[in-house]
């Protein structure tokens, strides 16, 4: 990450107190551990993400049972905390399926519209970003307002809206998502290139004459990189959460596909059950323990990427 | 100052206006009216027809000039479900929300406000700690499923506190209160402990704060009187600012638990496809925003001239 070094930044003390050490030699694997300590909390977040990663792709070979099958004879059974067999360690659904495998095959379905809805976001963001930072004048006016019209009115109600209209499937979902948040990327990037755009070797790409295509691409998009990870990560976290919540109401990834939202709305129908409380507790400890990991990371990104926290704009 | 109001009502009317189109866009151009409106297997013609009746075949622009129109003078037409205007239904509903929004907002502003001041004022310390276990685990939260759980444990298990509704106006209204302020408080607290924090931080290494210490003023004077006044200046503009993500997660709370507010008549309508309702609600729940923002950005001018130039 190199080239994405603020460039024409003064150096600050801390910077030149660092610089002899990184200059001197190479890191040792102490000074991986000891990062690795100070940052202990996003490290552990990043495992438990590489674990729900894993569990998502592998989920097929994990389980012998299949997300959308069950047996009925074997419905609502507790889990084995509960007291139930190691047959169905996290107990089944009301029609019998395997409450496991279907957490983990949701696992596929959150991290897929969490990611893809979140390139979808940045893509578009930051186009505008760079547009309204870069140009100025009435396209900066125009993408501003949008922006500030957008942040300030809650998305959630404008993504159910267009989702009814269109009608719930994945692709649709991704878009919406990805549609209706990308503004906080843009109101970032748009900051962050009026803020490069004036500094020395931005000037000097231009006396070269090079075409503004080229100083965009070259010389001000390495620079945006890190914020823009920063933010990025921060906002899968909230999509996740965004998505489940659109599931929960029927509105997101439609049934036999597992999610975890529509698991939630699932198990809503026992939540009067003193017995069942386990139902919908599960899928939503999913949720959280996986935008808990999430926003562990994206401290750990921020501290590391973004040490003058520009990107908490 | 009258220029500074001019420039912030007309930034008001470009947001109102903004949001218009966006609700015109998604249930005009996006989605088609007549899908909704007409049976599945309506024949073509007929669907033509109909089209041609409500006028769902004039140019774009000549129907949204037609409803922007209808929507000034508060005419949304009728619902579809229940023979009432559509914006009367929204207007109802009004005082729910603010019920909710306003205490959640207390709630939230008495949890982050000391919290944000002790984790401030003992940074990195076992309080600090423990703040910031708050705040990441409340921004990681999905609040409907706080709701959920908070329903099974206290309104099911326990059964101290009814899981649902809006109940009668008293105590028993104020029962019902509770669950839906706690869960929408935790939306809003972490925001604000934050926003509490790092102002005090900040407040915390002024000039004005050592000179009030080495006036011989106890700690808790100088925490509240001369720190916290400066840091809670900003923190009331961006909650002001964050009404609109306010209204969102009354809307999660809303449809969670059953609370007859404006957020959860907006996503039953959404379901239904009752549009007028739904352009209605959008379109108030975009002026209530803009109401409170203005409001906002006004007084915080009218107390610090240096933002109004």
């Amino acid at each position: 990450m190199a080239t994405a070094e603020p460039r024409g930044q003064a150096l600050t003390q801390a910077t030149l107190a660092e610089m002899p050490v990184r200059l001197a030699r190479r890191r040792t694997l102490r000074d991986w551990l000891r990062a690795a300590w100070k940052l202990r909390l996003s490290v552990l977040g990043g495992l438990v993400l590489l674990l729900l990663l894993l569990v998502a792709i592998a989920a097929p070979v994990l389980t012998p049972y299949t997300p959308s099958e069950g047996r009925i004879v074997e419905r609502l059974q507790p889990p084995v905390f509960l007291g139930g067999s190691w047959e169905h360690p996290l107990g089944t659904d009301g029609v019998g399926r395997d409450y496991a495998t279907r957490l983990m095959y949701g696992a596929r379905v959150a991290l897929a519209v969490g990611v893809l809805s979140t390139l979808v976001a940045t893509a578009i963001g930051v186009c505008l970003g760079i547009l309204a930072g870069y140009y100025s004048g009435k396209i900066d006016w125009l993408i501003s307002t949008l922006v500030n019209i957008m942040m300030t009115f809650p998305f959630i109600l404008l993504a159910l809206a267009v989702i009814a209209v269109l009608g719930p499937s994945f692709l649709n979902v991704v878009l919406v998502l990805g549609i209706g948040s990308w503004p906080i990327y843009a109101r970032v990037v748009r900051v962050e290139v009026s803020r490069i755009k004036a500094l020395e070797f931005v000037a000097a790409a231009r006396v070269i004459g090079l075409t503004d295509l080229r100083i965009i691409g070259r010389h001000i998009v390495p620079n945006l990189v890190n914020a823009i990870i920063v933010i990025g990560t921060v906002q899968i976290a909230r999509l996740i959460i965004t998505e489940a919540f659109l599931s929960y109401l029927g509105l997101g990834v439609q049934p036999p596909t597992p999610s975890w939202g529509y698991m939630l709305f699932e198990s809503q129908a026992f939540m009067f059950d003193p017995a069942e409380w386990w139902l919908p507790m599960l899928p939503g400890l999913a949720i959280f323990v996986t935008t808990l990991a999430i926003n562990l990371v994206g401290d750990g990104l921020r501290d590391v990427l973004d040490p003058y926290q520009r990107s908490s704009l | 100052m009258a220029r500074y109001l001019a420039h912030q009502l007309t930034q008001m009317v470009i947001a109102i206006f903004g949001i218009s189109i966006i609700v015109f866009v998604i249930t005009h151009v996006i989605g088609d009216p007549t899908s909704v409106l007409l049976p599945l297997d309506t024949p073509l013609e007929q669907r033509e027809e109909f089209r041609r009746q409500m006028g769902f075949d004039r140019p774009i622009l000549v129907q949204y000039a037609d409803f922007l129109g209808q929507a000034i003078r508060g005419d949304f037409g009728n619902s579809f479900r229940v023979e009432k205007s559509a914006l009367s239904l929204v207007l109802e509903r009004i005082p729910a929300t603010l019920l909710l929004t306003a205490s959640a907002t207390i709630l939230a502003i008495l949890i982050a406000i000391p919290m944000g001041i002790l984790s401030a004022y003992k940074r990195h310390s076992i309080i600090d700690n423990i703040a910031t276990v708050f705040v990441v685990a409340g921004q990681a939260m999905p609040i409907y499923w706080l709701g959920l759980m908070l329903i099974i444990l206290f309104g099911v298990q326990l059964k101290w506190l009814p899981p649902s509704g809006y109940g009668e106006f008293g105590i028993d209204r104020l029962k019902h209160l509770i669950l839906p302020t706690l869960v929408l408080g935790v939306f809003l607290a972490p925001v604000t402990e934050r926003l509490v924090r790092s102002g005090m931080l900040d407040a915390l290494t002024q000039d004005y704060v050592r000179t009030a210490r080495a006036k011989g003023l106890r700690e808790w004077v100088v925490l509240t009187r001369h720190a916290l006044r400066n840091a809670i200046i900003p923190v009331i503009t961006v909650l002001g600012l964050q009404f609109g993500q306010l209204l969102g997660g009354a809307v999660i709370t809303e449809t969670v638990f059953a609370w007859p507010g404006i957020g959860q008549l907006t996503v039953d309508s959404i379901r239904n496809a009752d549009f007028p309702v739904t352009q209605a609600a959008v379109i108030t729940i975009a002026v209530m925003i803009s109401v409170v923002n203005t409001t906002i950005d006004v007084i915080v001018g009218m107390i610090d001239p240096r933002i109004r130039f």
